[in-house]
């Protein structure tokens, strides 16, 4: 089940947040509808069925922790997808580059050319970008840049994007 | 909490061993890159307790607090 719409503004008209209410509650209907007709039919993934068995139990610390997961899950995946998107779209890329995860912190490793100050300044302008965006939902970007040079490899564990 | 001015003590007394290890040895310059690090933060933290009484517990709360692209930081960097 998702929640998409911002029903935090107190700006919009009360007209406005209404209709914002109503649509939210009936996609939300709609999204309970899909995950009943998917469980009845077996063909949910572990994780639905774990978070509905939590609340069927209503095992409240169960349903948090799956919750948090799933939220970690989601800034994660939008944080990496925005970090990539905005490498692309300066159309220049570090020789390599790599993520890693700890916690609450994505963790970049780039290697640049030696004296790449253009490159470096994009990595660290790139990260600034994003932390200014995600910072505040508990999540960020920590890079380490390295120069080739330096001859150090890409530790063991990160993910390789570009080798 | 450290003032303005503890971390302007600190960052010169960083900055005085600093010139001191420099006029003296080359060969230790991973230290002397720490040094001039944490010369910055003490710099960096004084001006956060000044201009925003804002006391930082990690690196990354500094990071957070000047970040140009963090509108709701009243000391961003412009």
């Amino acid at each position: 089940m998702s929640h998409t719409n911002d029903l935090t503004s107190v700006d919009l008209p009360i007209q406005i947040q209404s209709d914002m209410m109503d649509q939210w509650f009936s996609s939300m209907i709609d999204h309970l509808r899909t995950d009943h007709f998917m469980l009845e039919t077996n063909i949910a993934s572990r994780e639905k069925k774990e978070f509905y068995q939590a609340i069927l139990e209503n095992d409240s610390d169960k349903i948090l922790t799956q919750m948090r997961r799933d939220s970690s899950q989601f800034f994660i995946k939008a944080i990496v997808f925005d970090y990539l998107s905005e490498l692309k779209a300066a159309n220049k890329n570090p020789i390599k580059l790599a993520l890693g995860l700890s916690d609450s912190k994505i963790l970049v490793w780039s290697e640049i050319k030696d004296d790449d100050e253009e490159m470096e300044d994009l990595l660290l302008i790139t990260e600034a970008k994003i932390n200014g965006k995600y910072h505040d939902k508990g999540f960020y970007i920590n890079s380490t840049i390295i120069e080739a040079s330096d001859k150090m490899p890409i530790p063991p564990h990160y993910q390789t994007i570009i080798d | 909490m450290a003032s303005f001015q503890n971390h302007i003590v600190q960052a010169k007394r960083n900055l005085s061993f600093l010139v001191s290890i420099n006029s003296s040895h080359n060969e230790y310059w991973d230290w002397q890159v720490t040094v001039t690090f944490y010369v910055n933060v003490h710099v960096i933290n004084a001006h956060l307790a000044q201009a925003a009484d804002l006391h930082c517990r990690t690196h990354e709360d500094v990071k957070n607090a000047i970040n140009p692209y963090n509108n709701s930081s009243l000391v961003r960097i412009p």
